[in-house]
Order: structure tokens, then C-alpha cells, then sequence
């Protein structure tokens, strides 16, 4: 039997040396070197602001808990707290708004996407302004 | 009953139901003359509006538990830690649950 390593590589099957090659190769983790499209940007703040919701369940429910018993929840400090919480509320249904226009089949073009996640942030900062205002 | 496709659907159709419930919140507190504790009280005093918020109750409950078990599996891959995580997520929906009814009820 040849020892050399030519006889070596050639005595390993095709698909191992696929997986060694996949294994090698380099890659770019850093996610602050990477330029990221806004419709990118737009996916993970509806992620984020949907696991921020899902903590803030309790409280909400610790308000309508105080709502039906009659005790005074509305004072500055709690409309405070509750404005911040708005924001990421108004942020996911927006974006959940163009998620379902986007699984109808409308809108999916790049263009017409990063445009459209344009609009979310526009709206959910008109919406969260007026709903200070409001809450004032 | 439990396959991808009834799961898509009933996180969008969920979704629907809880952005018909907020409308439904802005609009009634849009339309008083005055905002304080007592309309919310007297709203939810009403056996409707225990019912709607019952059923949004549901429908915010589904909608969570399927969005974080999608985090949950895309990020936590050892299996004994995912399943961990997510039964104490499941558990916490259940209690909600309970902690909403006995608000409404009781």
C-alpha cells in the first residue's frame, strides 16, 4: 500500500472531504461588521419586540387586575410605564401588518419591502407621539 | 390539528383577533368625554366584555406560545435545555391563563 498523502486524500470518500472542506472554510460572525438591508433590521426588532411583549404579560395583567378592582392605576408614573410599553406593542402589530400583506403575496419585492419597512418605522413613531400626547 | 400549516394560521388569525381587541380599547377610550378609573371599570364589568377579553386572553396566549417556541428553537439547539425552557414558557402561559380568569370572575 502507497503511504503517501496523495493515497491518503484520495482513500477518503468524496462526502468526507466535502465535510472537512465546509468545516474549513472561514466565516464572518462579527454582526457589527455586517451591513444589514432594513428589511433585516425590521424582522429582528418585530423578534425582539414580540419577546419584550411576551415578559411584559404579566404586568398587563396585573393592571387589569387593578382596572376591575376599582383601584387607581392610571396615575403619571404608571402612564409612563405604559406608554414605554406601547411602543414595542405598536411596533409588532404594524410589522405584523406587512408580515400578513407579505404572506398574501403583496409587497415581496425588494423595493417594495424595504419601502414598506420604512413605513413601520414612520407609523409606529407617528402612533407612539400621538399616544403621548394623548396619555398627557 | 397540531401540524406547520394550523400553526401559521392560528398566529396570524390570533394576531387578527388581538388587533381587533386594542382597536376596540382605543376606539371606547376615543369615545368618553372624560378618561378615568371608573369607565374601564364599568366597561369591564360587563359579561361581553369579560368574553372578548377572555377570548383575546386566548388568542394573546396561542399567538405568544407559538412566536417564542420559534425563538426558542431557532436559538436553544442542546435538547434537554430547550425542552426545559420550553415547558417553564408553557407553564407561565398556563398560569397566566388561570390569573386572567380569576381576574374576570371571580
Amino acid at each position: 500500500m502507497l503511504k503517501n498523502s496523495a493515497h491518503a486524500k484520495l482513500s477518503k470518500s468524496p462526502r468526507k472531504l466535502k465535510d472537512e472542506l465546509v468545516r474549513d472554510k472561514p466565516v464572518n460572525l462579527n454582526l457589527f461588521t455586517i451591513a444589514f438591508p432594513v428589511t433585516a433590521v425590521a424582522s429582528i426588532l418585530h423578534r425582539i419586540s414580540g419577546i419584550i411583549l411576551f415578559i411584559l404579560i404579566p404586568y398587563l395583567l396585573y393592571v387589569l387586575q387593578n382596572i376591575v378592582a376599582g383601584t387607581e392605576i392610571f396615575m403619571p408614573f404608571n402612564k409612563f410605564i405604559l406608554w414605554i410599553i406601547f411602543v414595542p406593542f405598536i411596533y409588532h402589530v404594524l410589522a405584523g401588518v406587512r408580515h400578513v400583506i407579505m404572506d398574501l403575496g403583496y409587497g415581496e419585492e425588494k423595493n417594495i419591502a424595504r419601502t414598506s419597512a420604512l413605513v413601520v418605522f414612520v407609523f409606529t413613531a407617528l402612533i407612539s407621539i400621538l399616544l403621548g400626547y394623548y396619555l398627557c | 390539528m397540531l401540524n406547520g400549516f394550523n400553526n401559521w394560521l392560528l398566529q396570524r388569525l390570533s394576531g387578527v383577533v388581538l388587533t381587533i381587541y386594542t382597536l376596540f380599547l382605543v376606539a371606547y377610550w376615543m369615545l368618553q368625554a372624560d378618561s378615568n378609573i371608573k369607565i374601564w371599570q364599568q366597561l369591564f364589568a360587563t359579561q361581553w366584555m369579560k368574553d372578548f377579553t377572555l377570548i383575546a386572553l386566548l388568542a394573546m396566549l396561542s399567538h405568544a406560545w407559538l412566536g417564542i417556541w420559534t425563538v426558542i428553537t431557532d436559538y436553544i439547539k442542546m435538547p434537554w435545555l430547550r425542552l426545559t425552557t420550553q415547558v417553564l414558557v408553557a407553564v407561565a402561559l398556563l398560569m397566566y391563563l388561570i390569573w386572567g380568569i380569576q381576574i374576570l370572575w371571580s
